[in-house]
């Protein structure tokens, strides 16, 4: 019994260290590559524009950061009072058919290929209705994604204290809307939580700005029309690239894209972990 | 059954009523039921009895219940609930639950403000103080909490929460408080203050009170109902129905054998 006891407790801590380890492999490798990177161009390789076919400077990567920083604002302009009203909405009408059927759409959104959300509107949006390859498109696209994300997250944030709250607050005489000031003060870091990992879902997406962002990279997006690029985007181009200075762009630019998302998804768990929970 | 034999007029009046939850029939033909005004009106029975029910269908939260159905008459000072805005009914008859729960994450003195704002009864800044003051006072909590009103709720201790949320719905002056056995899950010391608090309420309002305790019952209600499996079995003052139940159950009941 005690051998069988050792034999399953090593079995599962091997299983779980086995689990992290690709993670940590990864993270080294990106390191690794990346801060030599960053050692070498310095601060430079953050005002700096990508460096050009034919030069051998390493240049930075200004104009794509400011691109996913202005598309991943925008999205989260689209998405944060969409996923936030809808899931209100989820949250207070639980047993309504659009609710219910609200819920399940948002489990199947989470799962849906994201490649395929791209292509979706770049032929709605790019294509039909004319908009191009622009700062919009992209962003709808990247709100597209991020919905399930931070309504699943919000409604998971209401609903505990809804179950604890709702009938005294009815029984207050408090109409819906009063109600869901409640639940939205009672569940925020929740719902703030929700808005983080949303942004870091997105923030690392490569697929659907395949289709709606452009691959020059050397201009600045100066208005929501502007045609626009992606650190993902300039990562996943120079990787592939024969170059050896652009594939230490990517290099850098991976280091710099892990940086941000790690310290959103902290920001997150640490925004949850701080608030008290319901019992 | 028995009739008060007293003076004072009935608040809630309930005739004919039968409730449903899904398939179930919780309350049956509940009939003749007065309830005084500015009593402590206590509603026994044992558990299952549908005491709970009786007391969510006074202010319609039975109907957040998707399977509750409910056929009958109750009338709050002459005029049928089943025809009022149940929002409006609600701010008529309070309600005060066996769990504490107030606004958690909310402060204190928020926790009584926000019915007040949100429901337009108090717009004045300097009046808002003076009505949650007077709300805290009335559920003797002020002492407690007057140098902690912006901390939050939840911060507060199991007895002191039950007090605070019997503050925010005296806040709203209700004419009828509902309180589904408010000391069962506080400590004693806290139970003995809430019970002290009823008899005091009652001078001003009608406390209908849920109780599983013949004890508790006898201590502070004038007035009590007996229900047994969905049936008002018999209702009239308190002493005469402890000491002279005109109904077998009853007294079995008062005895402990049920």
């Amino acid at each position: 019994m005690r051998v069988r006891e050792v034999l399953a407790l090593t079995l599962t801590l091997a299983a779980t260290v086995f689990m992290f380890a690709p993670f940590f492999w990864i993270l080294g490798t990106i390191i690794y590559k990346g801060v030599s990177v960053l050692a070498k161009a310095g601060f430079s390789f953050l005002v700096d524009i990508p460096p050009l076919p034919g030069f051998n400077s390493l240049g930075g990567i200004a104009n794509v950061l400011e691109g996913s920083l202005l598309i991943v604002g925008m999205a989260i302009a689209i998405a944060a009072p969409t996923s936030l009203l809808s899931a209100i909405y989820i949250t207070l009408y639980e047993d309504s058919p659009i609710a219910r059927l609200g819920r399940t759409l948002l489990d199947l959104m989470v799962e849906f290929p994201t490649i395929v959300v791209g292509i979706s509107v770049f032929l709605v949006f790019g294509l039909t209705l004319g908009l191009g390859l622009n700062a919009l498109v992209a962003s709808i696209a990247l709100a597209l994604i991020m919905i399930p994300y931070t309504t699943i997250q919000a409604i998971e944030a209401m609903r505990v204290p809804k179950s604890m709250i709702y009938e005294g607050a009815v029984a207050l005489g408090l109409r819906e809307s009063h109600i869901a000031k409640i639940l939205l003060i009672e569940g925020r870091r929740g719902v703030i939580t929700g808005v983080l990992i949303g942004m870091a879902k997105i923030f690392g997406e490569t697929a659907p700005l395949l289709f709606t962002t452009t691959t020059s990279f050397n201009i600045f997006a100066n208005s929501p029309l502007s045609p626009v690029s992606a650190v993902p985007v300039l990562i996943y181009v120079y990787a592939f690239s024969p170059y050896t200075n652009w594939q230490q762009v990517a290099w850098g630019a991976s280091l710099i894209l892990s940086l941000v998302v790690l310290s959103i998804y902290l920001s997150a768990r640490l925004s949850l972990g701080k608030g008290d929970r319901y019992a | 059954m028995h009739d008060s034999g007293d003076s004072r007029p009935g608040v809630l009046e309930v005739g004919k009523l039968n409730v449903w939850l899904g398939k179930t029939q919780v309350l049956n033909n509940i009939t003749g039921l007065v309830v005084p005004k500015n009593s402590v009106f206590s509603i026994m029975g044992p558990s299952g009895s549908g005491k709970t029910t009786l007391v969510k269908t006074f202010n319609r939260i039975i109907e957040l219940n998707k399977e509750a159905k409910v056929e009958g008459k109750i009338t709050l000072n002459g005029e049928d609930i089943f025809s009022m805005d149940p929002v409006a009914l609600r701010r008529k008859v309070g309600m005060v639950f066996q769990q504490p729960n107030p606004f958690p994450h909310m402060s204190i003195y928020d926790n009584i403000a926000y019915a007040l704002r949100a429901n337009g009864i108090v717009k004045d800044k300097s009046r808002l103080k003076d009505e949650v003051r007077s709300a805290l006072e009335m559920a003797q909590l002020w002492d407690d909490v007057k140098y902690k009103l912006n901390s939050p709720a939840r911060k507060l201790s199991g007895g002191q929460q039950q007090r605070l949320v019997i503050a925010r719905a005296l806040a709203l002056r209700p004419e009828v408080l509902l309180m589904d056995e408010p000391t069962s899950m506080i400590d004693v010391v806290s139970a003995a203050k809430i019970e002290q608090l009823i008899v005091e309420l009652s001078k001003d309002i009608t406390i209908i009170l849920v109780s599983h305790s013949p004890q508790q019952t006898m201590r502070i209600s004038n007035y009590v109902a007996f229900l047994y499996d969905g049936k008002l079995i018999e209702w009239g003052p308190t002493e005469k129905v402890f000491k002279s139940p005109s109904h077998r159950l009853t007294e079995m009941y008062v005895i402990g054998k049920i």
